[in-house]
């Protein structure tokens, strides 16, 4: 009889719903305390719920600092998807999350991280600090997509700021061996890389420039670009000169 | 009639048909169990040869571990049973079942166990414990709480 109620007690503590600033986890497989290293590991469909995020993943190593309760680091494995309640969805493969630097990395092919407003994508990685804002993608088929702008290259580097709930970037550098290509609703210009500074609005494209404008196309190695007005400069530096073709339009 | 003495007699009716029901259920599930090989070993040798069973595991940190009963399974196994306590400064684990092998000081349990510590709570279907009580392996389907 006493065993019944023991297998009770412990059958309604399993059945507890989690209390408000808890956190719940969740396995199938099990955890793996390792008390001198500090670290734990979660093995298989393992779910994590905080009053601030949830985590699914199908490995997790949790890094702690005193108890186990105090995590400050964790990496997650398979088909990891992050989800906080400040707007912030992350899917990949592998996710590094530090709770205390604030500092996201996903990596993998497909990887995808959504902050708010600003939409990131790539098949390698990519890396958000929320305490500094500063951002990388790596890899190809990075893409940074922002409202009204889709910026895509191998390697985008950049920081964005939360101004009254949403993000802005506030400086973007793109570079692409091949081809940066970055698309607003009337424009799509190509380079091998391109810089953007909020304070200016100004878009600078180096090497290999070409701005589609609607049935217009300019060439030069050099370009600047005023994402206000849309007005802009381009200039060779070479011999070559800068080309502008003007298609007519079909009425 | 003195109203002390006067009782209603659906109210009686219902705790005699309680005290029949729990007896029943207690009865069934006493007969019905399944005879595992550890019950079935039981019952060829049902002298226990420990009660209140309780030592400490040599480590840096003090782990003691206590029972109500305790029996050599082998000449390293001690099974321990009821209300099975490991205790160390830093946690407190609590199973009804556990095997501890003295040789290499290590514990088993497959049954469902608690574990508990500052802020941490992990609810698993038993665990291992290695390496002197630095690696405790929560094993099956397993609920973490922290607070």
């Amino acid at each position: 009889m006493k065993i019944i109620i023991i297998y009770f007690f412990l059958f309604c503590s399993t059945l507890q719903a989690r209390d408000l600033g808890q956190t719940e986890i969740t396995t199938d497989e099990g955890v793996e305390v390792y008390q001198k290293e500090k670290y734990y590991l979660l093995k298989e469909n393992v779910e994590i719920v905080s009053d601030t995020f949830k985590l699914n993943a199908q490995k997790v190593k949790a890094y702690f600092e005193k108890d186990l309760y105090d995590i400050t680091d964790i990496y997650s494995q398979g088909n990891v998807v992050l989800e906080s309640n400040q707007g912030l969805r992350v899917l990949g493969n592998e996710v590094d999350y530090s709770v205390k630097n604030q500092n996201i990395e996903v990596r993998g092919k497909n990887c995808f991280l959504k902050n708010n407003n600003i939409i990131m994508k790539s098949d390698k990685s990519i890396s958000v600090n929320n305490t500094n804002g500063k951002f990388k993608l790596f890899g190809s088929n990075s893409q940074l997509i922002n409202d009204n702008i889709n910026i895509m290259g191998e390697n985008i580097e950049g920081i964005f700021a939360n101004v009254n709930g949403e993000n802005i970037v506030k400086n973007l550098m793109v570079e692409d061996k091949k081809q940066v290509n970055i698309k607003t609703e009337t424009l799509n210009m190509f380079a091998l890389r391109a810089e953007f500074n909020n304070e200016t609005n100004i878009i600078k494209l180096f090497d290999n420039v070409k701005i589609i404008r609607n049935n217009e196309l300019i060439t030069g190695d050099y370009a600047e670009m005023n994402t206000l007005n849309e007005s802009y400069k381009i200039r060779s530096l070479d011999s070559k000169r800068v080309k502008i073709l003007l298609e007519k339009a079909d009425e | 009639m003195n109203k002390l003495l006067h009782v209603s007699k659906n109210l009686l009716l219902f705790i005699l048909l309680a005290i029949i029901l729990i007896f029943i259920i207690t009865t069934i599930l006493n007969n019905t169990k399944v005879p595992s090989n550890e019950t079935v070993q039981k019952s060829k040798e049902p002298n226990f040869d420990i009660i209140n069973p309780s030592f400490t595991i040599n480590n840096e940190q003090k782990i003691s571990v206590k029972a109500k009963r305790g029996n050599f399974i082998s000449d390293q196994k001690i099974l321990l049973e009821n209300n099975v306590i490991i205790k160390s400064s830093k946690f407190k684990l609590k199973t009804s079942k556990m095997t501890f092998n003295q040789h290499n000081q290590t514990a088993e349990s497959k049954e469902l166990s608690r574990f508990q510590s500052k802020g941490t709570v992990i609810v698993s279907e038993g665990f291992e414990i290695t390496e002197n009580g630095n690696k405790i392996f929560f094993n099956g389907k397993t609920k973490l709480n922290l607070n």
